[in-house]
């Protein structure tokens, strides 16, 4: 630079984690009780988790909503100060002289690791008037959504546990709840396909293809085909539950994936290809997506970037 | 901050209402919560006054912000 003026200072970070679920905030808390520099950046502290119903899993709660879930995490996580940035999302992370630069949608910084932690979003269906509609009537979370659809007729799209679930969610207070499935036969687990079958306002439409979903403002129908027959349901919501896909729009060569799209690590340490870079919970090819896998997956990576850190 | 008009919709499952709501509630904003879940009427108004069907939908004396946008929400009230 010219003049002598002195150089902006750039603080580099020991770890940057990307992402604000179960795994990147328990990296977090790890990370400062092992006094590293932590960066946490996360769009919210809600994703999948907080999206989630009741959950009957996590130890030491019999049963607790998904987004109480993530508050107590998130508090877990301010008590012990790391920097957070929220409401900030990553666009690209680069190799840069032995360290690592993230590129955000608000400034860049750099970081001697990295933890990926960023999950996975709802699995778009991708057929016409979708995209257009979503939240016109479109919606991939019925806890967040449902509760608009009272007295109306809805179609879940998707016959698999995630599916049913939403159905008989919304067969509590929806006049008609139709399940759409692609396939010859749905895949939910027994106890809610019984369920399902005992309800007299759920009607299970198997091996059907949605063609589109109609509306000139909100949604007005939706169209199938089924047995080379083309039909219309008269409905005002839609629920798409097909499954999710790892959210790595960000990520360039750094890592590599599997094909599934999910972020190829090591079992053992949760490191990615590029030294110096992790990945934990649910964004990665870890066979059990659940919320307390990804808090281990998230202690492994950030213990992992520890290690790498103490080399 | 002035004494602004501000009313929530909600339902009472909605992730970002909870966090909308405490956001509020941590910076002293009085506010006005309206479950639209309970009330066609007040659901019909939301849905013609923002456009869409998510929640939460925040009316700042007359402005509308849709979902939990820190930002927007920030701005209309002055916080």
């Amino acid at each position: 630079m010219a003049g002598g003026l002195p150089r902006k200072k750039i603080s580099m970070y020991d770890v940057i984690i990307v992402g604000g679920g179960p795994a990147g905030i328990t990296a977090g808390i790890y990370g400062m009780r092992k006094n590293l520099r932590t960066l946490l950046i996360t769009k919210d502290f809600v994703g999948q988790t907080g999206s989630a119903g009741i959950i009957e899993n996590w130890p030491g709660e019999k049963e607790i909503k998904g987004i109480e879930l993530m508050q107590k995490l998130e508090k877990h996580l301010r008590h012990f100060g790391p920097e957070i940035r929220e409401g900030d999302m990553v666009k690209k992370i680069q190799k840069e002289n032995g360290a690592f630069r993230v590129i955000t949608t608000e400034k860049e910084e750099v970081a001697k690791t990295i933890i990926i932690a960023t999950g996975r979003n709802p699995r778009p269906l991708k057929v016409a008037g979708e995209e257009r509609l979503t939240g016109k009537g479109v919606s991939y979370c019925v806890t967040c959504d449902g509760a608009l659809f009272r007295n109306k007729k809805v179609v879940v799209v998707g016959g698999g546990d995630a599916g049913f679930m939403a159905a008989l969610e919304l067969k509590e207070y929806c006049e008609k709840v139709y399940i759409i499935e692609n396939a010859p036969k749905v895949r939910a687990e027994e106890i809610s396909l019984e369920k399902a079958e005992r309800a007299d306002n759920i009607e299970i439409i198997t091996g059907a293809k949605i063609e589109e979903i109609k509306g000139d403002i909100m949604v007005e129908s939706v169209v199938y085909e089924k047995e080379g027959e083309k039909k219309e349901i008269d409905a005002k919501g839609v629920f798409i539950a097909i499954g999710s896909i790892p959210a790595t729009d960000f990520l360039n060569e750094i890592v590599e994936f599997n094909e599934r799209g999910e972020i190829k690590i090591d079992p053992w340490t949760a490191a990615t290809k590029t030294k110096g870079v992790f990945a934990a919970g649910d964004v990665t090819q870890i066979r059990d997506k659940q919320i307390v896998v990804a808090c281990s997956e998230g202690v492994k990576a950030l213990l992992s970037a520890y290690h790498f850190l103490k080399k | 901050m002035d004494n602004k008009k501000i009313i929530v919709y909600t339902t009472p499952t909605c992730s970002y209402c909870v966090i909308l709501k405490n956001y509020l509630k941590e910076n002293g904003v009085e506010f006005e919560e309206v479950d639209v879940s309970k009330d066609e009427e007040v659901q019909k108004r939301m849905i013609e006054k923002s456009g869409q069907m998510g929640v939460p939908v925040t009316e700042i004396n007359g402005d509308i912000v849709v979902g939990f946008d820190k930002g927007k929400i920030d701005e209309a009230i002055g916080l």
